[in-house]
C-alpha cells in the first residue's frame, strides 16, 4: 500500500433547490511520492476536487483515503489539525495576513498547531525564502510586497509544517516565467528529497509536462490519465500538445 | 408632668436603647465684623453621645461639655477660624450672648452637624431662654420598628408630638426610593446599550477579518480557537474600557468634592469602596465578554471555502 492518496466514488454536487453536480463517481489512486498535475478546462472541478482531496470541503458522497487512513471518521476539530499537520495549501490568491511580516506570515501554520517556534523552524524559514528569492523581504509586511513576492511567501508558508501532502491551485499563476521557474524547482526538490506529495492544478503546459502524472478532468469526470512511468516523458509532452485548445482557451478563462 | 418623666419612660421600654433629651435652638458667631449662623444644641451624657457619637469623632480636644466649655463642628471651625482653646462670642437670637469656650472640634461627616455649638443641656437652656427642653432624641434597637414604635408613643402621650425617622424624612424617603430605581434603571440601559456597541464592533471586526479567519482555519486552526480570538478580545476591550471608566469616575467624583467644597460639602459622606469600583468593572468586562459570544460563533461557524472561493 503505497499510494498516498485513494479516491472512491467521490460525488459533488451544489445547490438546495436546483442541484449541480460538479463532480462524478471520481475513482483515483495517487503513488507515494509524486508529482500530480490536474488540467482541465475552466469550470470542469479542478479546484473542487483539490479542495475535496485538501479535506477543505466535504464530498456529497465518497471515501477518501489519505496516507492509508480513512479520513471519513473525522470530525471538524481532527480535520482541521490533520490539515495543519500534514497538509501544505497553496492556493491562487495568496491571502497573507497583513498584520504580520513576511517571516511571520510563514511560521503561522506552526503557531497555530505547536506554538511559539524554536530556533529550527525559523532557520527553515528563511531557508525556504531564499530558495525562492524573497530571503530580503522576511521583514516586510505583505503590502509593501509585490504580487509574485506575495505569493512566495505563500508558498514558502505552506511547506513550514512539512507537509505530507502539498495541494496547489495554480500558484505560479501570477508569477513570471523565472519565479515560476525557481518556485517549481523549490517544489521539486521538496517531493524528491522529503518525499512529500504534490498535488497542483494548473494551465500551464510546460509544468504539467515536468510532472509525474497528468490527470485531465473534463466536466467533473476524469478524461484522460498520463503516467510518466509508464508511457517515458516524450510520450507525455506529445499527449499534452493535443491539449493545445484546452490549455489556451482555460488560460483566457482564468 | 416633667421632661424627667419622660425620659424615665423610654428609658424603660426594651425596645429603646437611649433617649437623649435636647434643647436646639439657633445662634450667631461673632468674630469681628463677622456673624457665622450655626446651631445650637445642648445635651447631657453620655446619652447624646450614643446618638451623635462625638466622642469618637473628635478632631480635636476632648468631650467635656460644662458651663461655658463647648464643642464646635469643622464646619463652623473653618467658616469662622477659630480653633481648639479660643474663646469666642456666641449670640443667640434675641441678641444677648456670652463668651465660650472650644473644648473640642468634631466631624460628624454631614454639613449641618458640622455647623453645631454643642454645650450641656442646662448651659443651652439658660442661653437659648427655655424652660423646659425641646427635644427628646431616641434611639432605637431595630431601626424599621421605630414607625411602630411612634404610633405606641403616640398612644400614651397626647401632649407630645412623637415623629418617627420615617415621617421626619418622609420626602427624602421617597426621593432616595425613586433616585434609587432610576439609577438602576440608567445603570441596565447603559450597560445594554455598551453591550450592543461592543457587539456590534466585534462584529464588523469579524465580518472584516473574515478573509484571514477563513485562511487560518484552512491552514488548521479550529473552530474553539477561532471563536477564542473574539471571546479574549472581547474581553479586553471590556477591561480596558473598565479601568479607562474607573480612572474618569473618580476623576469625576474629586470634581465634583472640588465643586462642591465652596458651599461646605456634600451634605452627606461619600464613601468609595473596592466594591463599588471592583463590581462595575466586572459587569463591564463580563458584558463585553457576552459581547463577543455573537462574532465568535460567527467565527467558529465560518466555512473556509466562502472565502477561497471568493478571494
Ligand atoms: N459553492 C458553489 N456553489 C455552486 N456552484 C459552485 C460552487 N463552487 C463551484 N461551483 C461550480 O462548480 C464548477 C467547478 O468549479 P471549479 O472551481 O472546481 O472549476 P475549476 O476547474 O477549478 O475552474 P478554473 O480552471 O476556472 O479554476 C463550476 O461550474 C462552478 O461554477
Ligand atoms: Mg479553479
Amino acid at each position: 500500500m503505497d499510494d498516498i492518496i485513494v479516491l472512491n466514488k467521490i460525488n459533488k454536487s451544489y445547490g438546495d433547490e436546483v442541484v449541480v453536480q460538479v463532480l462524478f463517481d471520481i475513482d483515483l489512486s495517487i503513488k507515494s511520492g509524486q508529482f500530480t498535475a490536474f488540467i482541465g478546462p475552466s469550470g470542469s472541478g479542478k479546484s473542487t476536487l483539490l479542495n475535496i482531496i485538501g479535506l477543505l470541503e466535504a464530498p456529497t458522497s465518497g471515501k477518501i483515503i489519505l496516507d492509508n487512513q480513512d479520513i471519513s471518521g473525522l470530525d471538524k476539530n481532527e480535520l482541521a489539525t490533520y490539515r495543519n499537520e500534514k497538509i501544505g495549501f497553496i492556493f491562487q490568491f495568496h491571502y497573507l495576513l497583513p498584520e504580520f511580516t513576511a517571516l511571520e506570515n510563514i511560521l503561522i501554520p506552526y503557531w497555530i498547531g505547536k506554538g511559539k517556534p524554536p530556533k529550527e523552524v525559523i532557520d527553515q524559514a528563511v531557508y525556504l525564502m531564499e530558495r525562492i528569492g524573497i530571503k530580503q523581504y522576511g521583514g516586510k509586511y505583505p503590502n509593501q510586497l509585490s504580487g509574485g513576492q506575495q505569493q512566495r511567501v505563500a508558498i514558502a508558508r505552506s511547506l513550514i509544517n512539512r507537509p505530507r501532502i502539498i495541494f496547489a491551485d495554480e500558484p505560479t499563476g501570477n508569477l513570471d516565467s523565472k519565479t515560476s521557474g525557481m518556485v517549481m524547482e523549490l517544489l521539486r526538490e521538496i517531493v524528491r528529497e522529503d518525499k512529500t506529495n504534490l498535488v497542483m492544478v494548473t494551465h500551464d503546459r510546460d509544468i504539467a509536462a515536468g510532472a509525474d502524472r497528468v490527470i485531465e478532468i473534463v466536466d467533473g469526470r476524469i478524461n484522460c490519465d498520463f503516467t510518466v512511468d509508464r508511457m517515458g516523458r516524450k510520450e507525455v509532452r506529445r499527449e499534452l500538445e493535443h491539449l493545445a485548445c484546452i490549455f489556451s482557451g482555460a488560460a483566457g478563462g482564468q | 408632668m416633667s421632661w424627667q418623666r419622660y425620659v424615665d419612660y423610654m428609658d424603660g421600654m426594651k425596645e429603646i436603647t437611649v433617649a437623649a433629651p435636647m434643647v436646639n435652638g439657633n445662634g450667631y458667631i461673632e468674630k469681628g465684623r463677622s456673624s457665622f449662623p450655626v446651631i445650637i444644641k445642648g445635651i447631657t451624657l453620655p446619652e447624646a453621645d450614643v446618638i451623635y457619637k462625638f466622642k469618637n469623632n473628635l478632631v480635636t480636644g476632648d468631650l467635656r461639655p460644662g458651663g461655658n466649655n463647648v464643642l464646635i463642628g469643622v464646619a463652623s471651625s473653618e467658616k469662622s477660624g477659630l480653633q481648639a482653646g479660643d474663646t469666642f462670642y456666641l449670640r443667640n437670637q434675641k441678641g444677648s450672648g456670652d463668651y465660650f469656650i472650644i473644648q473640642g472640634i468634631f466631624d460628624l461627616g454631614s454639613s449641618a452637624a458640622n455647623n453645631m455649638v454643642v454645650m450641656s443641656l442646662d448651659r443651652a437652656r439658660t442661653f437659648l431662654d427655655i424652660t423646659g427642653i425641646s427635644a427628646i432624641e431616641i434611639q432605637v434597637h431595630d431601626v424599621f420598628a421605630a414607625d411602630g414604635l411612634a404610633k405606641e408613643l403616640r398612644g400614651s402621650f397626647s401632649q407630645v408630638k412623637v415623629e418617627s425617622w420615617q415621617e421626619r424624612n418622609k420626602e427624602l424617603l421617597s426621593g432616595l426610593r425613586a433616585q434609587d430605581t432610576s439609577s438602576v434603571m440608567i445603570q441596565f440601559f447603559v450597560l445594554l446599550s455598551i453591550t450592543l456597541g461592543i457587539a456590534s464592533v466585534l462584529a464588523i471586526i469579524a465580518i472584516q477579518k473574515s478573509r484571514q479567519l477563513g485562511i487560518l482555519k484552512a491552514m488548521g486552526t479550529n473552530d474553539k480557537s477561532a471563536a477564542r480570538i473574539f471571546i479574549i478580545q472581547g474581553f479586553s476591550m471590556g477591561f480596558a474600557g473598565a479601568l479607562v471608566d474607573i480612572l474618569l469616575g473618580l476623576g469625576m467624583t474629586e470634581l465634583f468634592m472640588f465643586g462642591t467644597k465652596s458651599s461646605g460639602g456634600p451634605t452627606y459622606e461619600l464613601k468609595i469602596t473596592l466594591a463599588n469600583i471592583l463590581l462595575p468593572a466586572v459587569l463591564a468586562a463580563a458584558s463585553a465578554t457576552v459581547a463577543a459570544l455573537v462574532p465568535a460563533r460567527r467565527a467558529a461557524g465560518l466555512n473556509p471555502m466562502e472565502v477561497i472561493r471568493n478571494g
